[in-house]
C-alpha cells in the first residue's frame, strides 16, 4: 500500500524510492502461504523420486514435454500482459490495459485447453492418480495447480472489468485509478504471477528431470 | 504504448521465454542420451536452478518486489533459496 | 453483557483444544495414526491392546466436541457486526461450522464402539475403524466452506473500525484450502495422500490447530474493541 495516499487519491507512475508492497498487505499472508504449501508438494516428490528414480523416468517418459513448455512460456506471456495492463492503468495510460488483460486471460486459456488435452489423453490411455505414484503426484500438483489457474481466470476477469470501469471513467472525466482500485489490481495481479510461478517450478520437476 | 512495452520487465520476459525454452531443449531426451549417466544428476540440478532464477525474476519483475520493502523481499528471496536449495540438496542425496 | 458470554464462548475453542489433544492424541493414541494399510489383525489389535485407555481417550475426545459449538457461534456473532441485516455469510458459517462440530462428534463414537467389543471378528473392528478415520479425515467441506464465509465477510466489511483486520481473510481463504487435500484419501492406503499422510493428515491438522490459535486472540481484540466502536448495527 501506498501509505502516503489515501484510498480515493489518483495514483502516479512510481518512484524507485518509495518502497511499497504490491497490493494489499493481506494478500501476501496468503500467497506466500500457498507457496509455502507449494514447496512441500516439492520437496516431498523430490525426495520419494529418489527412492524410485526408475519408475519416476519411466512414467516421465509418457508425458508430453512439448504440451509443458507450451504451458510455461503461455503462462510467462500472461504474466507478461498483466504487467502491462497494471502499470497501464498506473501511469495514466489506460486505454491498453483491458486488452492486455484480456490477452491474459486467452494466454490462461490456451494452457487450460492444453492441460484438458493432456488429461484427456492420459485418461484415455488408462493412466490415472492410482496407476502408480509419479502419476499420483502429475495428477495432484498439476490438478491443484490447475484449480488455481480457473481460479486465476475469475481474477483475471475481475481485473478486466476494473480496467474497462476506469477507462470509460478516463475519457469523460480525466481522472487515473484511484489507490484503492490500484490495490485491489495489484492484489489480483501477484496472485496471477504466484499462479505462473509456481508451474515454473511444477514443469521442469515433473517433465524434464534427468 | 511504447513507453509501457519498453521497460526492464519486457527484457525480464524475453530472458524468461529464453530460459524455458532452453531448459526444455536440454531435457528432451535425445539431447540427455549423448552424456553418460553420471551427469545425469547435474543436469537435473541446473534445470531445478535455472527454474528458481527465474522465479526469482517473476517475483522480482512481474511481481514487482524489488520494489517492495525489505521485509517482503527478504520473505521471498528465502522462498527461493530454502526451496531451491531443499531441491537440489535432496536431489544429490545430501538431505535424508 | 455480552462480552463476557462472548469471551466465555471464545475460550471455548481453547478448552477444545487442549481436551482434543488431551483425549485424541495423548491418552487414546490416535497420534500417529494407524497406517489405512494394515490388516484387519493388526487394527483390532489398537483396541484390543489398550482398551481402557482407548475408551477413556474417546470419551475425552468426545466431550471435546461440544466446545466447538460456542468457539463457532461467538464467530458468528462477530461476523454480524459486519454484516448487520443480512448476515447470510454469518448463517453458512454457522450451518457449516454446526456440521463441523458433527464431525468432530461422530468418529469418536464410531471408534468407541469398535472399542466397546474388541474381542468382535477383526474384520468388523476394520470396518468400524475405517468409517471413523474416513468420517474423521476425508470431511473436509464443511470447514472450507466455514473459513470462506469468514473470509468473504472480512473482506465484505466496509466500515471505517474494521471488526477483524483484513489478514484475517486471507488467512481463511488459505486455511479453507488446505483442508481439501483429506479428500484424496478416498483413493490411497499408502504414500502422502493416504489417511496417515503427510498431505491428507499432517497439513490439515496443523492448520486446523493454527486455525483455532490464531482466532483465539483476533476474536479477543474484536470483542473488546466491540464496545469502543458501538456503531448501532441491526
Amino acid at each position: 500500500m501506498n501509505k502516503g495516499l489515501a484510498s480515493e487519491e489518483i495514483v502516479s507512475p512510481l518512484t524507485p524510492e518509495t518502497p511499497r508492497v504490491p497490493g494489499e498487505a493481506g494478500v501476501w499472508i496468503f500467497i506466500l502461504g500457498d507457496m509455502v504449501v507449494f514447496s512441500l508438494f516439492f520437496t516431498v516428490f523430490v525426495y520419494y523420486r529418489g527412492h524410485d528414480i526408475e519408475l519416476y523416468l519411466q512414467s516421465q517418459a509418457t508425458l508430453n514435454q512439448f504440451y509443458g513448455v507450451l504451458n510455461t512460456l503461455f503462462l510467462l506471456t500472461s504474466s507478461w500482459f498483466v504487467v502491462m495492463g497494471v502499470e497501464g492503468l498506473r501511469s495514466k495510460a489506460p486505454k491498453y490495459s483491458p486488452h492486455f488483460f484480456i490477452l491474459a486471460m486467452a494466454c490462461g486459456i490456451g494452457f487450460s485447453w492444453i492441460k484438458i488435452i493432456e488429461y484427456k489423453e492420459k485418461v484415455s490411455a488408462g493412466i490415472t492418480l492410482t496407476t502408480n505414484d509419479f502419476y499420483m503426484y502429475y495428477y495432484i500438483f498439476t490438478g491443484l495447480h490447475f484449480l488455481h489457474v480457473l481460479i486465476g481466470l475469475g481474477v483475471l476477469l475481475f481485473l478486466l472489468f476494473k480496467a474497462k470501469i476506469i477507462v470509460q471513467r478516463s475519457s469523460h472525466k480525466s481522472t487515473g485509478t484511484t489507490q484503492k482500485e490500484m490495490t485491489l489490481i495489484e492484489s489480483g495481479a501477484s496472485y496471477w504471477h504466484m499462479v505462473d510461478l509456481l508451474w515454473i517450478v511444477i514443469f521442469p520437476l515433473l517433465y524434464l528431470l534427468k | 504504448m511504447k513507453h509501457l512495452l519498453l521497460k526492464p520487465v519486457t527484457a525480464a520476459w524475453l530472458l524468461l521465454m529464453l530460459a524455458t525454452s532452453l531448459s526444455w531443449w536440454v531435457g528432451q531426451d535425445r539431447f540427455v542420451s549423448l552424456i553418460d549417466d553420471g551427469n545425469h544428476l547435474i543436469i537435473s540440478s541446473g534445470l531445478v536452478f535455472i527454474a528458481f532464477i527465474k522465479v526469482r525474476i517473476v517475483i522480482s519483475y512481474f511481481m514487482d518486489v524489488r520494489h517492495a520493502p525489505l521485509v517482503l523481499k527478504i520473505a521471498c528471496d528465502s522462498w527461493v533459496v530454502l526451496v531451491g536449495g531443499a531441491i537440489i540438496l535432496i536431489m544429490n542425496g545430501v538431505i535424508k | 453483557m455480552s462480552k463476557k458470554a462472548q469471551l466465555f464462548c471464545v475460550w471455548c475453542g481453547i478448552i477444545f483444544l487442549v481436551l482434543f489433544t488431551l483425549g485424541w492424541w495423548l491418552i487414546a493414541g490416535y497420534i500417529p495414526p494407524i497406517s489405512p494399510a494394515l490388516s484387519a489383525n493388526e487394527v483390532a489389535a489398537f483396541y484390543q491392546q489398550n482398551t481402557g485407555i482407548v475408551r477413556f481417550g474417546l470419551l475425552i475426545t468426545l466431550f471435546s466436541s461440544a466446545f466447538n459449538a460456542p468457539w463457532v457461534a461467538v464467530i458468528a456473532t462477530q461476523l454480524k457486526r459486519i454484516e448487520g441485516e443480512f448476515p447470510a455469510l454469518t448463517y453458512t458459517l454457522l450451518i457449516s461450522g454446526t456440521i463441523g462440530t458433527i464431525v468432530l462428534f461422530i468418529p469418536p463414537m464410531v471408534w468407541t464402539t469398535a472399542a466397546f467389543r474388541p474381542d468382535r471378528d477383526a474384520e468388523l473392528i476394520m470396518l468400524l475403524s475405517d468409517f471413523g478415520w474416513l468420517f474423521f479425515i476425508m470431511t473436509f467441506p464443511p470447514f472450507f466452506i466455514q473459513s470462506l464465509a469468514i473470509g468473504l465477510a472480512v473482506f465484505s466489511d466496509k466500515s471505517e473500525s474494521l471488526v477483524f483486520p483484513r489478514w484475517v481473510g486471507y488467512f481463511n481463504i488459505w486455511v479453507g484450502i488446505l483442508f481439501i487435500p483429506g479428500g484424496l484419501i478416498t483413493f490411497f492406503k499408502t504414500g502422502p495422500f493416504a489417511w496417515d499422510g503427510i498431505f491428507a493428515f499432517w497439513l490439515p491438522l496443523t492448520v486446523f490447530f493454527m486455525w483455532y490459535l490464531v482466532m483465539f486472540p483476533v476474536l479477543i481484540k474484536a470483542i473488546k474493541q466491540q464496545s469502543l466502536t458501538n456503531l448501532p448495527k441491526v
